[in-house]
């Protein structure tokens, strides 16, 4: 990375803000900007497990694979190929895994490669691979093994192509490192390896769909079996390089609905669910054989505001509307205290993340001052918020509240249920020629790589339009600079622009819970909200 | 007196002849007359399907990579073949669904019609089973309620069907997960992995809701007949109501109430999707709703269009089964 220069990159040196989440919406595969994940591991803060009764009195782990881990799979894979959607990602990251990773804590450590070093100008990527590495299906580890799934990753179908710069060159030539070459600065090569994961080439040989039905990495788990909108089957990596695995098989049933994963929990069918809705959690607290672990992720709940079209185009109706919103409300009532405050752009925790100076407090009165000075008489302003079920369960009823917080201030609001189609065509379309259908449009956003990548995407400049001259110069700046100060400082400014033109409503940061046997132990919610990893995930006694 | 054929030859035995064969043959017309309206039936469901599909939205754009550029998409246009025009498209497509070819999902790269096929007998499965639930249940109660009519026990149990009619699957499949899978840990909460047992809870949270309509069905046909100079024939006999209903009843109830639950079983097949969620069944609605997400519109048209042929196939069942039963059909019909 750009700032320790040739120095191998200090793993344990770099922590976890140094790394960015994906941009996209949480909704997943379907969203144009579908975004990534930080990646397998840990979430950005530390956990809260609660309802166990052996919480803090941990076992050692098994001194070799032992027991069955039934898990929820919560969005049916269509395909295994974790190059094509963000579906298979949770089987990836237990069956593959990338050049580096992100570990508990969220800080980028070693994974396929023991280091990485880039050159001053980010143009030059060296990744020392690690010896002795075989995927399952018994192909050795060697540069052209990674060169050959970066390949994959930036093929046509490849939904994260993006990861990757365009235009860079694979350097196989040696067989212990593999290097990534660019003539632009590429800041973010390393920061984006523990998404890319690294394919058996014997699978990718087999022809472009072999690896949707099938899987051979080198991860802590061999797959065993893909039954679709039914189970994946997972076994023990015995000759895994890293920690673990302590489990003996896993076991994941695809359960779509989030009511049925609960019950099938209680009832003992299943001994792990992620993602336990707030409303859910109060039986499963209370539940003395389950435990909660809660994490808060690198994900924001926002309202983003189409700012260069409509009624919304003067940023004083746009400010009003900030200080109309009463965010603690919010997280009381919508998010039923599951959630942290949230004023930045960045959640907290990615890279670059910063508390803006700029900030709304709820308060009506100044609200509708703001109005009044920007000409707006009560009843006269009427925004129509759109929410996407498709994107968070809860966004309907978020649009909702939103709707009437802003007409206690006398902004005229109706909220409608978008359908994910309609949102595409009539909301990412900014910069805007004309009005579209939707003025604001709430949903969670994940963070792959923090501020750079979600800059990449442009899907803040695609839904609301807003793009001055002002952001593109700073996201230029936070696109191509190395990791370092003048970086964090462009993705500062760019965090204070937002918070002082308000394209979009940072509303609050949501937490995950998984809910779990209480025998089950070693498990932490992942940073980019999506992949389970279960490498060190254990059975007590 | 004997009754001597008109000499062979002659246009008397040639129409006796042609008569003949017509008997023979009305009910080979009488097939392919409803195969043919069934294939209708199917050239409307794909091309409703494959219209549907084309105002989807744009499939290239959700599910390429959104740095994909322009260049990029129109030429993964030109791979699917939407750059071309929607006639030709259409005539392309019902050429190959003709021939059995739907596509491939565009992730796994498998054909759409293996997925559906895959998925198709689990619902099955679980549709024949909620029948099974239901039928003996319905059959019972309508049977009680002719024999009760007018009690205190009849009109508890007709305005305990109205409610049970009005019971959201989704909220009555997760009861039965509370009572049967958590509280008294009967049977399994989600799956099929054990064997019948895994099918019980599906079945009845599919079938209860069928019961009410399919006692209204019986009973009015109970009662229709109990009505007759037939039944009053048979109780001026001295044979009691409950004989008359069990053994004369239920034979003139048979041909509706099949009819009836063979067009429900396609109805059910293709309206699983809540119960198929709640216990994450494998089947269709599994399949149509993940393929859904997913923007999987090859899929997504291989469902409809075999949803559309099943049906076509158990109107036809139904039909033929009406005929074996009731001679007063084969009597029209011919």
């Amino acid at each position: 990375m750009g700032q320790h220069g040739r120095d191998p990159v200090g793993i344990e040196r770099i922590d976890r803000r140094t790394f960015v989440l994906r941009m996209g919406a949480a909704g997943g595969t379907a969203m144009s900007v579908s975004g990534l994940l930080a990646a397998c591991g840990g979430g950005g803060s530390q956990p809260a497990r609660t309802g166990s009764p052996a919480s803090g009195t941990a076992p050692d782990p098994p001194a070799r694979p032992t027991g069955v881990l039934r898990a929820a799979y919560n969005q049916a894979p269509e395909s295994l190929d974790p190059a094509l959607g963000s579906s298979a990602l949770n089987i990836a990251c237990n069956v593959y895994g990338g050049l580096m990773r992100f570990d508990a804590r969220g800080r980028l450590v070693p994974g396929l490669a023991t280091s990485v070093t880039s050159d001053d100008e980010a143009t030059e990527w060296v990744f020392e691979l690690r010896e002795g590495v075989r995927f399952h299906d018994g192909t050795e580890l060697d540069a052209s093994a990674v060169a050959r799934s970066y390949e994959h990753y930036r093929g046509g179908t490849s939904q994260w192509a993006y990861l990757i710069p365009p235009k860079v060159e694979f350097d196989a030539s040696d067989p212990g490192v593999f290097r990534i070459k660019s003539r632009v600065p590429v800041p973010d090569v390393g920061r984006n390896s523990p998404i890319i994961h690294i394919l058996s080439p014997k699978l990718l040989a087999k022809g472009k769909d072999a690896a949707a039905t099938q899987a051979a990495g080198t991860g802590p788990f061999k797959f065993v079996s893909f039954r679709r909108n039914s189970s994946v089957v997972l076994e023990a990596n015995e000759d895994f390089w890293g920690e673990g695995p302590y489990l003996e098989r896993l076991e994941w049933a695809i359960l779509n609905e989030p009511s049925a994963r609960v019950a099938a929990l209680r009832a003992g069918d299943l001994d792990f669910v992620y993602k336990v809705g707030p409303e859910q959690l109060p039986p499963v607290a209370g539940d003395g054989s389950l435990t909660v672990v809660t994490d808060t992720p690198w994900t924001g709940t926002y309202l983003i505001l189409v700012s260069d079209v409509g009624p919304l185009a003067n940023p004083l109706v746009r400010r009003a509307l900030a200080h109309a919103i009463d965010r603690q409300a919010l997280i009381d009532k919508i998010a039923l205290g599951q959630a942290e405050p949230l004023q930045s752009l960045l959640p907290a925790g990615t890279y670059g993340a910063v508390n803006p100076s700029t900030t709304y407090a709820y308060d009506p009165d100044e609200s509708r001052r703001l109005l009044a000075e920007a000409g707006v008489q009560e009843g006269d302003l009427t925004v129509k918020l759109a929410a996407n079920p498709a994107l968070t369960t809860r966004d309907l009823q978020l649009s909702q509240a939103i709707a009437q917080m802003m007409s206690d201030v006398g902004i005229r609001t109706s909220s409608d249920v978008a359908e994910l189609t309609d949102v595409v065509g009539s909301v990412f379309t900014g910069p805007h020629k004309t009005v579209p259908d939707w003025q604001g449009l709430t949903g969670d956003l994940g963070w792959l790589n923090g501020g750079p990548v979600f800059v990449q995407t442009g899907y803040l400049t695609t839904v609301s339009g807003y793009d001055p001259a002002e952001y593109q110069r700073l996201a230029n700046a936070a696109l191509t600079t190395p990791d370092g100060r003048a970086r964090e400082r462009a993705l500062a400014e760019i965090q204070e622009l937002v918070a002082t033109d308000v394209p979009v409503l940072p509303l609050y940061q949501p937490k995950i819970s998984s809910a779990m046997k209480a025998d089950v132990y070693g498990y932490r919610n992942p940073a980019d909200a999506w992949s389970t990893y279960f490498g060190t995930v254990y059975r007590g006694a | 007196m004997s009754v001597s054929s008109p000499p062979i030859g002659t246009a008397g035995h040639r129409r006796r002849g042609v008569i003949g064969r017509v008997r023979r043959t009305w009910w080979v017309r009488y097939i392919a007359s409803r195969l043919a309206q069934g294939l209708i039936v199917i050239l409307g469901a794909v091309t409703i399907s494959f219209l549907l599909v084309g105002a989807s939205g744009d499939v290239v754009e959700a599910t390429t990579a959104p740095t994909a550029t322009p260049q990029e998409i129109q030429q993964r246009k030109h791979e699917l073949g939407l750059d071309r025009p929607v006639l030709e498209r259409y005539v392309e497509n019902v050429t190959n669904i003709a021939q059995g070819d739907f596509g491939r999902e565009y992730r796994s790269g498998r054909p759409a019609i293996d997925l559906v096929m895959t998925a198709l007998p689990n619902t099955v499965a679980l549709v024949l089973a909620a029948v099974v639930f239901a039928w003996p249940i319905a059959l019972a109660v309508a049977f009680m309620s002719v024999l009760k009519r007018g009690t205190l026990r009849d009109r508890i149990v007709r305005r305990g069907l109205i409610a049970l009619q009005g019971i959201p699957e989704f909220w009555f499949g997760l009861i039965l997960v509370v009572v049967f899978s958590i509280n008294l840990q009967w049977f399994p909460s989600f799956g099929f992995n054990r064997g019948l047992w895994s099918l019980v809870l599906p079945a009845i949270a599919l079938g209860t809701p069928l019961i009410p309509t399919l006692v209204r069905l019986i009973r009015g046909q109970l009662l229709d007949f109990m009505a007759l100079d037939l039944a009053t024939a048979l109780r001026a006999k001295g044979i009691s109501d409950r004989r008359i209903v069990v053994a004369h009843g239920l034979r003139n109830v048979l041909v509706p109430t099949i009819s009836f639950l063979t067009m429900q079983l396609g109805l059910l097949l293709g309206g699983t999707l809540i119960v198929e969620a709640v216990f994450g069944w494998p089947g269709i609605g599994q399949l149509l709703l993940s393929s859904i997400a997913g923007r999987e519109l090859e899929v997504v048209q291989a469902i409809v269009v075999v949803i559309a042929c099943v049906f076509v196939a158990l109107s036809l069942v139904a039909d033929l089964i009406a005929f074996a039963i009731d001679p007063r059909i084969r009597r029209g019909a011919s």
